[in-house]
């Protein structure tokens, strides 16, 4: 065999090679892996205080001249008397119906001509001012902006005009049986004097007797630059930012807040199942849980981990009732984390026949996840989801500064974020069953059950969970 | 969903020009049109693509097809198990989502950059290897969910029946924007295997789709990426464009609805134009001028002054085949839906007699201006950046048509809004449907 003749037959092969894989058929039967991790980007935050109290934090985000800003007040429907639920988010709304200088068309009007949309509202932890604005008029948006946080006139006639508009929407939602559910469940979990027993918007029955007294005296009492910050994220240097700011809100007077006082919510201590009748409704809305956790808890990374794996869309609770047993069209979990611990909650609507069958799968799995630990094949999967997330929560700038408000109402670090990924990566599966013990409590939930009371009440009995108490759309036992 | 889907895509329907989008589109020989848009900002790349085929591709009797195939996509392919789609891409920490409308299905997926190539793999599985196993059992399982989303938005919504009564009564039943996207319960019962393979082979080919990345993404990288899972999918054949029609109505007619609501609630339609013709812009702009904002006229008179309705809306819903044009208003508890159509009326009377103000139109033209920027800032998803590039690209065969269409809105005059009401709201000509609780028919307009 002569050289020449095995060297061509080496090229050959070579030559070969190469078109082969140029035209082989990929092989699809494997899915591709990801590529190397990708490096969080994290906003570099930035702050300043005016002598009023006022606090500033500034994100430089260059990408389009927008700006948004974000009015955050420390106080929310939180503060809300009882009797009196609703106050908050009405105080809110009151905002751009009038000021000294503007009637409420005229600031609708002005704001709406640049192209500037703004918009008030309140939550449980505070009330809130939004504004996105293009770059180019930021110095006048700014200044109708400030002149509704500074100078609402209140006017008597837009109270009356907003209160009926909520007052139609309330009734409006008496068809709603989600909406029920989860009202009385609010309710029920937390007891009457709790401000998270109300909806934010109150009820049909606090709404009627809010006067417009109530609303002046909720922004004398909460409204102030020392109680307040102002989140500003866009095309905007630290130095621009803080001068918009000072020369807006700069001469609005300081005042004392009387602290919140904490709220002690009543512990039950068993299960109780609270059954709301629906003539012939085709599904029955459930809720299930308890009192969860506050959002300043160190266990907020492994409550997160673990809602994950029990609550998420792909979630145990949604495989299992959905995708297994096709009893609903989706069922998930939640805890809400605020100033003092929201509600852990567990909801499906589900097909009528099957509520017994699906209160038992719920149970299973809020018991499966204290009683046995997680897996590690498991565990690693809902992780890993819950860190590649990260990412999107920082792309626009009304995400960051969402973001950013949660800095400023739970006093957490500036580090925070920086740190996210190595304090998720940290948790384990002991973690999280030590997480489910403690906040996942099996034998003291409280459930509620919208549904048609004669087909689904026997089969619950017999399930002897707990309790069986009968009320009505409101709430009220009867 | 229907409903908000057509807001969204009236609201996407132009953009801003000082601003450069940039974007590399090309295509690959079966036809697949790419259009790459960088964006480092944060580590997330956008996949979003659309099938130029919506439910105005169905015949009589097969209603149904287009959104039941946004179903089917998501049942797993040749090498892609069932669930999984969902599975791999929300482990990813993704999210997902699709759409059916009358001209269009799109699908997005919205990932960490490290996870590209995942979502171009089962992009393309789909695309290219999904009738292999589409089995009747999968079909039967899709149909079922499917009546049952109907069942769930539909029959069982408040108010959910208003778009099919509207969509019947505008369009004769030889039109494809006759019956809803969503199909009639009868047409979905009927479909076979075959239909739907038929269906899929025809349009959900290369040649009939669009496929935009966006984000955080090395051009070179991508397209060897996507040479490599699009380019051996061959090309199916050649789709006739569709071709607009748009009828002419030419009597009022009044509906009732009985429904399990608490207040009343009024729908006003008429027909229109398709999209990007020339009367779209001022049409746009009325429905602006009459519904967006406290100071435009129907909240204006309705809901701020007169206080009989709770909310008003309109929208100019311009298509590829058609458009219309709808008014949607509640009542207060006790106000008659008569009380509110004269209300409607008298306003919309008065534009078509005195036109709109100059500040009214500049108003409107700053809002769309801005707002054209604001979409921006969002890459993947409905109505973020990849989705109005593959929209321009599919409608207009520019992804790049931002200033164009901007431009479409700045130029419009006061009048041309004026003659806009008198040309398309007609006095006679229009569906008018009262929707009512059960036993207040007495509520109802006429």
């Amino acid at each position: 065999m002569n050289k020449i003749y095995l060297k061509s037959v080496v090229s050959f092969i070579l030559i070969f090679v190469l078109v082969g894989f140029a035209v082989a058929q990929l092989d699809r039967s494997v899915e591709p892996q990801p590529g190397p991790s990708f490096k969080m980007s994290i906003p570099k935050i930035e702050r300043a205080t005016l002598d009023n109290g006022l606090r500033i934090v500034i994100v430089e985000h260059r990408e389009l001249p927008v700006v948004q800003v974000q009015f955050v007040l420390r106080s929310g429907a939180d503060a809300d008397i009882s009797e009196k639920a609703g106050v908050a988010s009405l105080t809110a709304d009151m905002l751009d119906e009038g000021t000294k200088t503007r009637t409420a068309l005229q600031i609708a009007d002005e704001l709406d001509f640049i192209g500037a949309s703004a918009a008030t509202s309140a939550n449980y932890d505070a009330s809130i001012g939004s504004l996105l604005t293009l770059k180019e008029h930021l110095s006048k948006a700014m200044e109708i902006f400030s002149d509704i946080i500074l100078n609402p006139n209140f006017p008597e006639n837009e109270f009356e005009r907003l209160k009926s508009e909520l007052l139609t929407d309330l009734l409006a939602q008496k068809v709603r049986p989600d909406i029920i559910a989860g009202n009385i469940f609010n309710a029920k979990v937390f007891g009457s004097q709790n401000p998270y027993s109300q909806s934010i918007d109150g009820s049909e029955e606090t709404v009627k007797d809010i006067s417009l007294n109530d609303i002046k005296d909720f922004y004398g009492k909460y409204y102030a630059p020392n109680n307040a910050s102002v989140i500003i994220v866009g095309d905007i240097t630290k130095s621009e930012a803080v001068a918009v700011v000072k020369q807006f809100f700069g001469h609005w007077k300081k005042k004392e807040i009387s602290p919140l006082k904490l709220f002690n919510p009543q512990i039950s201590t068993e299960n109780k199942i609270y059954l709301i009748n629906k003539d012939n409704a085709p599904q029955s809305q459930i809720r299930i849980g308890n009192i969860g956790i506050e959002r300043r808890s160190p266990d907020f990374y492994a409550v997160n981990i673990l809602n994950q794996i029990l609550g998420a869309s792909n979630g145990r609770l949604f495989l299992n009732l959905r995708e297994a047993k096709g009893y609903t069209y989706g069922a998930y979990a939640n805890f809400a984390m605020r100033k003092s611990a929201g509600p852990f909650v567990a909801y499906a609507g589900v097909k009528t026949e099957v509520t017994d069958s699906a209160l038992v799968e719920f149970f299973k799995e809020i018991n499966r996840i204290r009683d046995e630990i997680v897996s590690d094949t498991e565990f690693e999967l809902y992780k890993t989801a819950v860190i590649q997330r990260l990412p999107r929560i920082f792309e626009t700038p009304a995400q960051i500064a969402g973001q950013l408000m949660a800095l400023e109402l739970f006093n957490l670090p500036d580090d925070f974020f920086s740190t996210l990924v190595e304090k998720y990566k940290a948790i384990t599966p002991i973690d999280i069953q030590r997480a489910a013990q403690k906040y996942l409590h099996p034998k003291n939930l409280t459930v509620v059950i919208v549904g048609d009371v004669k087909s689904i009440k026997e089969k619950i009995e017999k399930l002897g969970f707990g309790k069986i108490i009968l009320c009505d759309e409101t709430g009220k036992e009867l | 969903m229907f409903k908000y889907f057509l807001l969204l895509f009236m609201i996407i329907s132009n953009s801003f020009s000082q601003l450069n989008i940039k974007f590399e589109k090309y295509v690959l020989p079966n036809g697949l049109n790419v259009i790459l848009h960088e964006d480092h900002s944060v580590p997330i790349v956008a996949v979003n693509i659309w099938y130029h085929v919506g439910s105005g591709r169905e015949k009589v009797g097969k209603s149904g097809f287009a959104h039941l195939f946004e179903h089917m996509l998501f049942q797993g392919s040749q090498n892609v198990e069932k669930g999984d789609h969902f599975k791999l891409l929300q482990d990813a920490g993704g999210t997902v989502n699709g759409s059916t409308n009358t001209d269009r299905t799109n699908y997005w997926e919205v990932v960490p950059s490290n996870f590209l190539e995942l979502a171009l793999f089962l992009e393309s599985d789909r695309m290219g290897f999904l009738t292999e196993t589409m089995t009747q059992d999968k079909l039967d399982n899709q149909r079922d969910v499917v009546k049952n989303e109907r069942r769930q938005n539909y029959e069982n919504q408040p108010y959910g029946m208003a778009s099919k009564v509207i969509s019947e009564n505008l369009y004769p039943p030889d039109h494809p924007y006759h019956w809803l996207t969503i199909g009639t319960q009868e047409d979905l019962s009927n479909a076979t295997l075959d239909d739907v393979k038929d269906f899929f082979r025809e349009y959900y080919a290369p040649n009939n789709a669009s496929l935009c990345i966006g984000g955080d993404i090395n051009p070179k990288d991508v397209k060897i990426l996507v040479e490599k899972y699009f380019g051996e999918i061959p090309s199916g054949k050649i789709i006739e464009k569709v071709k607009p029609s748009v009828p002419a109505l030419t009597e009022n007619k009044y509906l009732l609805l009985e429904d399990n609501v608490q207040l009343p609630r009024l729908y006003i339609s008429w027909i229109t134009e398709p999209h990007f013709t020339d009367g779209e812009p001022a049409l746009d702009i009325l429905a602006d001028v009459i519904s967006r904002g406290k100071n435009s006229r129907l909240y204006k008179s309705l809901v701020y002054e007169k206080q009989i309705a709770q909310d008003v809306m309109a929208y100019n819903n311009s298509a590829e085949i058609s458009g219309s044009f709808t008014i949607v208003a509640t009542a207060k508890p006790g106000i008659s839906l008569k009380q509110i159509e004269e209300a409607i009326y008298s306003e919309i009377e008065k534009i078509k007699a005195g036109g709109i103000t100059q500040r009214e139109l500049d108003r409107s033209k700053n809002e769309l201006e801005a707002s054209s920027i604001y979409r921006l800032q969002s890459v993947g998803g409905f109505g973020g950046k990849t989705d109005q590039l593959n929209r321009y690209n599919v409608f207009m065969g520019d992804p790049g048509y931002f200033n164009k269409d901007l431009e479409r809105y700045r130029k419009v005059k006061p009048d041309e809004v004026k003659n806009a009401a008198n040309k398309f709201l007609k006095q006679t000509g229009k569906v008018v449907l009262s929707i009512v609780p059960k036993d207040k028919k007495e509520l109802q307009a006429q």
